[in-house]
């Protein structure tokens, strides 16, 4: 009874992960260069609405994901012409980039999707592989979507690139030590751009999937904020792989249980519980800031290079 | 942390020296350079607006601009509703502009707003006492629950170092959470068709001026010179822009940052909050799921177009609700009102970018020129 | 010395100038560096050495003059130009990635490296020349740099650069960073390395160093090359002369004075950096009232710690403060220039986008008549900035012009005279001529003497020693957080004497000494 209850707390919670890892490991790209990337909520809603979108292109989620990339390396591009090309202020560009993903979402939302059309989430490993049998214990990982799979090997993916190539290498010293990084023939600013624009189309991504395939559909204010915690779980990620999909799995846990907890009929009200997560995003700051100094950091974070 | 401290705006410059050419009458090019990338960046942003109109729905923008602002700046109901509009935005701008000034990123106004609403509606609903005392014990006590809710980011920054941008996000949607428990539980009308509170005791009403403008607006204009007052002349202001403009030779002087820390988070907190307050006494008389609006996002932006100016502020808030309002009338041409947020959107990144193109024009003609400043 | 064939010559700069603003920090300086020696520029802060290797390496252009690279004129406009001629350089700040193991360092720096990091292939290479040279970092290239000591770091530094393949190397005040007890074995590395054949080129302010591992020394002095001499030739003596400048006689003319009150006595004062080492080691002295105490010492050697120890800034570890009598060790920083106290720093006195006005009154603007029940009195602040600006000549159109657009000259002046009138009783001057023009320079000493005469207390910290002669009555050297000596008449001492004491040279024990 309990043990079944737990199996559904973690499939919930599964279920969820995609969104924020997505969403984190693009701010975290971004980040990693030295560039905030505060407009993260503002491209998810954009890109939400543009996955919709792209779903109805081509009845295809696939079509959603494609589109919403776009959208995201859209913002990308504002992003990094303004604050690398420009050396401009990487808060107010965030913000004036939340503003417009937030207007463009409902926007083009109004125009072009038609009211109470539902998409369709994309097939589980379970439909790929044609499995048949019953869905109980291990079975279950083959409820889980295809791109719950492609989300951990994304995360394989940029942990080698990161830790094991020498563009990784680049990329990391470009963000802790740009002037080190210089000197020893980093081209900056090609590093900085590209990166930005692959970490806000992950973002993009995120938003998309968080669409098409969670809810299956666009309302006002669908993303909640969940782009500034996947931006706060970068921060106390320490800017580690490893750390995100572990901050990941925390929040994607609290909204599991939200689900769960409803679901079972436990009588907590549900917007005390939705608090849950920024709370805890608070606490773990704290514990965070707290438990070491500013070690992790990468050095040159929020600031504009200038060569001498 | 986050590590980006507020760096002080070098824009600033400009405005004293504006304070000084204008006594001097030594008018010089270099003065025109940030009105003129000002004008820049409103024209870039109406033409890229004007862009995303035409690409998306198709309609002639310099028709749909017409109409936009011939509603909100030329009928009469259009003018009293940007007003109207304004009051929340102006007084949520003028809290956190004293945070600003002082480097601090309070970003917590609409959270603070909640809080407001919620200490607001609590007492309007529950205690009868005359207009009078009730009113002023509605004020006190929100300024009170706002400052201590921004108080708690003020803590975490100065005895964790938690950088008080994302505590002050998160701590927003705690406030906005806490307020739809609020209305659908403890505060709930009784039956409501959906979740919202009782209304207001009729003396906890402000009246309005001319509907839908409040008496409300009175006070946030009044709030203008007092923060202004404060800001300016008064030696709390003196040392919280000192802080904020040069943190070294603040420190070198002597002066107890994480105790100015915590002051500033108090009082800007506390003002923002008021914003919440008179949107339930002078606007909604209850409480509802969207009491704040999005005032307290709107005002970030608002901050941000003033140049945390406070004298401008209110102008760029008048601007900005203008946009709010207009977009509203466009709902009926088939354009979604969310064409507001896009153009603030845009406005906020052409701005950002017109400083580049001020310091760009100012390089060039001191250079060219060679004006003794 | 001179060896019968003529030496090749690695690298030769010829008639090299360079300026900053108004000031010249080279001017006009020939000089050439011969394979296989290890060629040490000496010089005081400031005196153009570092200037010069910026030039060679890349990271300044010079104004006039010419590098030659064996024999032949290069145009070298960044440090990828001088790395592909073979000249590396060990920078004082490390320009290291914290967050990066050592073999990811050298990896990044290294050229023509493969897509996937070839960790074996880099490890070995390292391992050799980490061997080669006894840096013993064998066993720990994959160690994070944020974590090792500094002294490792310099290491890692020079790592790259061989591994980059490079022949000359250039050091730049290399022993700042280095604990005393790795001095030794660095310099042995430096040796080493010569030995197998790098020519050197070795930057410090030390005359022992150069004294140590010198084939030749050049000095230098405000920005001109004092001369060149082989390092057999060189005396403590001889350095001492070319490096100061000064003449081998006394020179103070400030007579000794009687003693007043005792104002502040400092008792085993440990003060901890930023890094969790000592930057104050037992630090014991005592101050009357009216007089100036010189505090020579060479930046980097603690004397800023001691500067914002004693004004509350910075916590203390052990020892006391005590100020005429009562113990304020542990007292915030606004009630010391409530009782008195105030420090004149060399920058950052002033916040850059406020009005000479608003400044005026940085240092207390809750003090009446400036301001009453929190609210200020414009009238009364603008009064004050008048006869500020008026008494200590600040050149400017508006006193609501704001500080940034001052000349440093005259933002000293108005930090100064904002502290002299608020009547301070000691006041702790650090560096506070630094970078001033020689007019507002007299100008400081000349207010500081007339405060003195009115029995004001000074602790004036500084590197010039003609300047601290010119107002000390004392005068105290600090060198690695210590004071190494007390000099209490200063017409039986001589520049020579302290300039030593302040690079290090000797032990200065019980010269007239009242410190312990």
């Amino acid at each position: 009874m309990t043990l079944d209850l737990i199996v559904n707390l973690l499939f919930a919670t599964l279920n969820i992960l995609p969104i924020y890892l997505i969403a984190s490991l693009g701010g975290y790209l971004s980040q990693r260069v030295g560039v905030y990337d505060i407009s993260m909520e503002g491209n998810m809603t954009f890109a939400a609405v543009l996955g919709i979108i792209g779903f109805f292109v081509a009845d295809s989620p696939w079509m959603g994901l494609l589109f919403g990339f776009l959208g995201g390396v859209f913002f990308g591009i504002i992003l990094a012409t303004l604050a690398v090309r420009f050396n401009l202020d990487q808060i107010v560009i965030g913000f004036g980039l939340w503003f417009l993903g937030l207007g463009l979402g409902s926007f083009l939302y109004k125009i072009y999707v038609p009211s109470d059309q539902h998409t369709i989430g994309f097939s589980t490993l379970g439909q790929l592989v044609g499995y048949q049998g019953e869905l109980t214990g291990f079975a279950r990982f083959l409820e889980l979507d295809v791109i719950f799979y492609l989300s951990i090997l994304l995360l394989i993916v940029i942990s080698l690139v990161i830790y094991r190539t020498r563009l990784g290498l680049q990329m990391r010293a470009t963000g802790e030590n740009p002037a080190a990084a210089d000197a020893a023939g980093v081209n900056i600013f090609r590093v900085r751009y590209l990166t930005i624009l692959v970490g806000a189309g992950l973002v993009g991504i995120a938003g998309a999937y968080l669409a098409v395939a969670f809810l299956q559909g666009f309302t006002s204010g669908m993303v909640a904020g969940r782009g500034w915690i996947a931006f706060s779980i970068v921060i106390f990620g320490r800017w580690k792989p490893s750390n995100i999909f572990w901050g990941c799995l925390l929040f994607a846990g609290i909204n599991g249980l939200q689900v769960r907890l409803q679901t079972i009929g436990v009588t907590i009200p549900s917007d005390l519980l939705t608090m849950a997560p920024y709370i805890v995003t608070l606490v773990a700051l704290v514990i965070i800031m707290s438990r070491s100094g500013r070690s992790r950091i990468p050095s040159a974070l929020g600031t504009p290079y200038f060569r001498e | 942390m986050l590590v980006t401290n507020k760096q002080p705006n070098p824009n600033r410059q400009e405005s004293q020296r504006r304070a000084t050419w204008f006594k001097t009458l030594n008018i010089s090019r270099l003065t025109l350079a940030s009105p003129l990338a000002y004008v820049i960046a409103f024209l870039l942003t109406f033409l890229i607006g004007g862009v995303v109109i035409y690409a998306l729905t198709g309609q002639n923008p310099i028709s749909v601009y017409s109409s936009f602002f011939s509603y909100s700046f030329f009928s009469q109901y259009g003018i009293l509703e940007v007003l109207a509009k304004a009051t929340p935005i102006i007084i949520a701008g003028a809290g956190m502009i004293i945070a600003f000034r002082c480097g601090l990123w309070n970003l917590g106004a609409e959270g603070q707003m909640a809080i407001g609403a919620i200490v607001a509606t609590a007492i309007g609903v529950n205690l009868n006492l005359p207009a009078g005392i009730l009113l002023p014990i509605i004020f006190l006590a929100s300024f009170i629950g706002g400052a201590l809710w921004s108080g708690i980011a003020g803590f975490l920054k100065t005895r964790f170092g938690v950088h008080e941008m994302l505590s002050t996000l998160m701590l927003n949607y705690i406030a906005l959470k806490l307020l739809e428990y609020m209305i659908s539980g403890p505060l709930s009308m009784p039956h409501p068709n959906y979740p919202r509170s009782s209304e207001i005791l009729l003396q906890a009403q402000m009246p309005f001026l001319q509907y839908p403008l409040n008496v409300t607006f009175l006070i946030a204009l009044a709030l203008i010179p007092i923060v202004w007052f404060i800001i300016n002349r008064t030696s709390l202001g003196y040392r919280l822009q000192a802080v904020g403009f040069g943190r070294e030779a603040a420190r070198l002087a002597g002066m107890d940052i994480a105790k100015l820390t915590m002051i500033v988070m108090l009082i800007s907190g506390g003002i923002s909050a008021l914003g919440g307050t008179v949107e339930v006494v002078g606007d909604f008389m209850r409480m509802e799921r969207n009491v704040t609006g999005g005032y307290g996002f709107t005002a970030i932006v608002v901050v941000m177009l003033a140049r945390e100016e406070i004298i401008a502020m209110p102008f760029a808030a008048f601007f900005i609700s203008g946009m709010l309002v207009g977009a509203s009338s466009l709902t009926l041409a088939g354009i979604p009102a969310s064409f507001s947020q896009i153009l603030i959107g845009l406005l906020l990144l052409c701005v950002v970018f017109a400083g580049y193109i001020e310091r760009w024009l100012k390089q060039r003609w001191e250079y060219a020129g060679k004006i003794a400043c | 010395m001179e060896e019968t064939s003529t030496p090749e010559i690695v690298l030769e700069v010829k008639g090299i100038s360079k300026h900053f603003g108004s000031v010249q920090a080279l001017d006009c300086v020939s000089l050439s560096f011969r394979k296989g020696e290890i060629h040490t520029l000496l010089g005081e802060n400031g005196a153009g050495k570092t200037t010069l290797m910026n030039i060679i390496y890349g990271l300044y252009q010079k104004d006039a003059g010419e590098i030659l690279v064996n024999g032949k004129v290069y145009e070298i406009r960044s440090p990828r130009d001088s790395l592909q001629l073979g000249i590396g350089m060990v920078p004082q700040f490390f320009k290291l990635v914290p967050d990066l193991s050592i073999l990811e360092n050298i990896y990044l720096f290294m050229e023509k490296t493969k897509f996937i990091i070839d960790h074996k292939g880099a490890k070995a290479i390292i391992q050799q020349l980490s061997e080669m040279f006894g840096f013993g970092l064998e066993e720990m290239v994959d160690r994070e740099v944020g974590s090792l000591t500094e002294g490792e770091k310099q290491k890692v530094e020079i790592l790259k650069i061989l591994a980059r393949g490079s022949k000359t190397l250039l050091f730049d005040e290399a022993t700042n960073v280095l604990a005393p007890n790795e001095l030794d074995s660095f310099l042995q590395i430096v040796k080493d390395l010569n030995k197998s054949g790098y020519s050197i080129i070795y930057i410090t302010h030390r005359l022992q160093e150069a004294l140590q591992i010198s084939d030749r020394i050049s000095a230098f002095r405000k920005g001109k090359l004092v001369g060149t001499i082989s390092g057999k030739e060189a005396t403590l003596e001889k350095l001492t002369v070319m490096m100061v400048g000064a003449e081998l006689e006394k020179t103070s003319a400030v007579m000794p004075q009687e003693k007043g009150a005792s104002i502040l006595e400092v008792k085993d004062l440990n003060v901890i950096d930023e890094r969790g080492l000592l930057a104050l080691k037992n630090v014991s002295c005592q101050f009357y009232e009216g007089e100036i105490v010189g505090l020579a010492g060479i930046e980097g050697n603690g004397s800023n710690y001691l500067a914002e120890a004693l004004i509350g800034l910075r916590r203390v570890k052990s020892g006391k403060v005590i100020y005429r009598g009562s113990d304020i060790t542990r007292s915030l920083p606004l009630h010391r220039m409530k009782l008195g106290m105030s420090l004149m720093p060399s920058s950052n006195a002033l916040v850059p986008l406020f009005s000479v006005r608003d400044n005026s009154i940085l240092d207390y603007p809750e003090k009446p008549p400036f301001s009453r029940h929190g609210l200020l009195d414009r009238k009364a602040i603008t009064a004050h900035a008048k006869r500020i600006v008026t008494d200590y000549q600040v050149q400017t159109p508006s006193i609501l012009l704001q500080a940034v657009k001052l000349s440093g000259g005259n933002r000293q002046r108005l930090a100064i005279g904002r502290k002299i009138e608020s009547n301070p009783k000691f006041m702790i001057a650090y560096h506070p001529t630094k970078g001033l023009d020689i007019k507002s320079q007299s100008f400081i000493y000349e207010k500081l003497l007339t405060m003195k005469k009115a029995g004001m207390t000074v602790l004036f910290m500084g590197t010039d020693l003609d300047e601290l002669l010119l107002v000390s009555n004392r005068l105290m050297v600090i060198y690695r957080g210590e004071i190494v000596g007390v000099f209490d008449d200063l017409r039986s001492v001589s520049k020579f004497d302290i300039g030593v004491l302040m690079t290090g040279g000797a032990r200065c024990e019980g010269v007239e000494s009242v410190g312990n």
